[in-house]
């Protein structure tokens, strides 16, 4: 199976009830692997962000409503600042990049793996957001941070870019 | 702005009723709810049938758990209405309380708050809307943030949150209807696993199951009920805001509590120098701090030093969560804040015993709930 770029190679298991493969090969084979190459994994979080032709700086999806007040994540329900309806907004997007205000580490989770780094920046656009930061022993408070895609695997295998936030000059 | 409590007709507290706050147990939510409740009832040494109207807290029971257990404290055919409101269900609950009374609608009014411990089934999860920290953000991680954030700006140090623990659990040690009874030192609190950042697990609050009851009523139904004034406190405010935009560099639960509580100190025409005892939200360490400075108890940056010098002791300037507050006492949603005007009320009446703060006359009980919302009620002694 081809397509798109080809920049990931991966292993895939599939149950043979391939119509390719004849019933006898099928009763040898209960289960056979498949190379295929299949394109760069797609945004795990399309809803937040997006990614230009040829960049790998991943921006965040907002709106601005007429009054000037942004939201994000970005929504239509209306400006929590003015109340004007989501119509009145527009769509905009944002540079993931700002300015580190705290952060900490999570060692206890039900569900993820531990440890992981937690921080709020404030982006240079104005709004404050929270953020999954790497886990670069430079970050510190008041330092200029930035969105840095990386390649994440859910509980299924599949991978799909998340996007961390890292120390600026390394995210470029 | 409307006058609030101070143009309505007196409401004062005259019973109060709990159930221990407790690990997830086999004890059914009918039991919990019931112990609460004949407990606020022999407390005011009423009949049932003298209460006009119940508010019902809880987070996790569903639809329908008012009747579903008042109906074994007989069947009086009283007005019930069930609030949920996160974290503030039960201060929810007897905000509705004091209003039936205030109002004229109840003379008499119950608010109890009851709740197992259970997955929360939240309205926020079904927005359609996501965030970039997703599920990494758990409640311990946001506190946790706002604690290096109170260590980079004012040199709090995680000695200074530990000894919130240490004063917490301390209380709660004295209090039979705490979830955790054990007092604790420095270098236990610190020993233990760290959950995120410097919190560590005797810095997060527990939740379990409980049952928490009080009993207000009017000056008429005082007099005609034989009631003993001496021994219920009035209710003196009654405040509830919910969150606004604020600046990036701030947190939305400080500022959030601090507009609330000056609302409080305006309905009740007092100030922060009149507290003598205050319950507050203090589900992570780090939070008593902020709402001790919040409340306006000392200035910013100074809730740690205020902790380390005794001010928030029993026996100091202002004791904060003689009960053992969230943190040790324990937050079971429903019950917690009908929990804290139990545990104010006692302390107005002067019943505490090892726990009493000497000459309490002005109480504060806080709560925020997600979302976020905030409750502040203001109670003072019987003259």
């Amino acid at each position: 199976v081809r397509h798109g770029a080809p920049q990931h190679t991966h292993l895939v298991e599939c149950v043979t009830n391939n119509l390719l493969l004849s019933e006898t090969e099928q009763k040898e084979n209960p289960r056979f692997r498949l190379e295929c190459i299949v394109s760069e994994p797609t945004l795990r979080k399309p809803a937040l962000l997006s990614l230009e032709p040829g960049s790998s700086a991943p921006k965040l999806r907002a709106r601005r409503c007429g009054c000037g007040h942004l939201s994000f994540p970005a929504q239509r329900f209306g400006c929590e600042r003015c109340g004007l309806p989501g119509e009145q907004s527009a769509e905009t997007s944002l540079d993931a990049r700002g300015v580190l205000t705290a952060l900490t580490v999570v060692r206890v989770h039900s569900k993820l793996p531990v440890p992981y780094f937690i921080g709020r920046v404030t982006l240079d656009a104005g709004p404050a957001i929270d953020v999954v930061l790497s886990d670069d022993p430079g970050l510190a408070v008041g330092k200029r941070v930035a969105g840095k895609l990386f390649v994440d695997k859910d509980a299924s295998g599949a991978e799909a870019l998340d996007c961390r936030f890292t120390l600026e000059e390394q995210a470029s | 702005m409307s006058k609030g409590l101070a143009a309505l007709r007196p409401v004062y507290v005259v019973g109060i009723g709990l159930h221990r706050y407790q690990k997830p147990s086999e004890v059914n939510f009918v039991e919990l709810g019931l112990a609460a409740v004949r407990a606020a009832v022999t407390d005011a040494g009423i009949p049932w049938s003298a209460v006009d109207s119940a508010s019902v807290g809880t987070v996790t029971l569903g639809m329908a758990a008012g009747r579903t257990f008042l109906r074994y404290m007989g069947a009086t055919g009283l007005a019930i209405q069930q609030v949920e409101n996160a974290s503030a269900s039960g201060s929810t609950a007897f905000r509705q309380a004091c209003l039936e009374v205030a109002s004229g609608m109840s003379e008499v009014a119950l608010a109890v708050g009851v709740d197992k411990a259970a997955p929360v089934n939240s309205a926020s999860a079904k927005t359609g809307l996501s965030t970039l920290s997703g599920p990494a953000m758990i409640p311990a991680a946001a506190f946790a943030l706002m604690a290096s954030d109170m260590m980079e700006r004012y040199g709090l140090t995680r000695e200074d949150l530990a000894r919130v623990a240490v004063k917490n659990h301390g209380n709660a040690a004295n209090n039979p209807y705490a979830h955790f009874q054990k007092a604790r030192t420095l270098e236990e609190v610190l020993a233990e696993p760290q959950i995120a950042g410097v919190l560590t697990r005797l810095q997060c609050c527990p939740i379990g199951d409980g049952a928490a009851a009080v009993i207000v009523a009017s000056e008429a139904a005082i007099k005609r009920l034989g009631i003993a004034h001496k021994r219920a406190p009035r209710v003196i405010a009654s405040v509830a805001r919910s969150e606004r935009l604020y600046p990036a560099d701030t947190w939305a639960t400080v500022e959030l509590t601090r507009e609330t509580v000056a609302r409080a100190y305006d309905e009740a025409s007092i100030g922060p120098k009149e507290l003598s005892v205050v319950e507050v939200h203090d589900a992570f360490s780090i939070e008593e701090i902020l709402y001790t400075e919040a409340l306006g108890l000392c200035d910013r940056g100074e809730g740690g030093r205020w902790l380390a010098e005794g001010k928030s002791a029993i026996g100091g300037r202002c004791a904060i969560s003689p009960s053992g507050g969230l943190l040790a006492m324990g937050h079971p949603l429903g019950p917690t804040g009908v929990g804290q005007i139990c545990e104010i009320t006692r302390q107005l009446r002067g019943e505490a015993g090892v726990r009493q703060q000497p000459d309490a006359k002005v109480g504060l009980a806080h709560m925020v709930g997600v979302g976020q919302v905030c409750f502040v009620h203001l109670l003072r002694a019987p003259q």
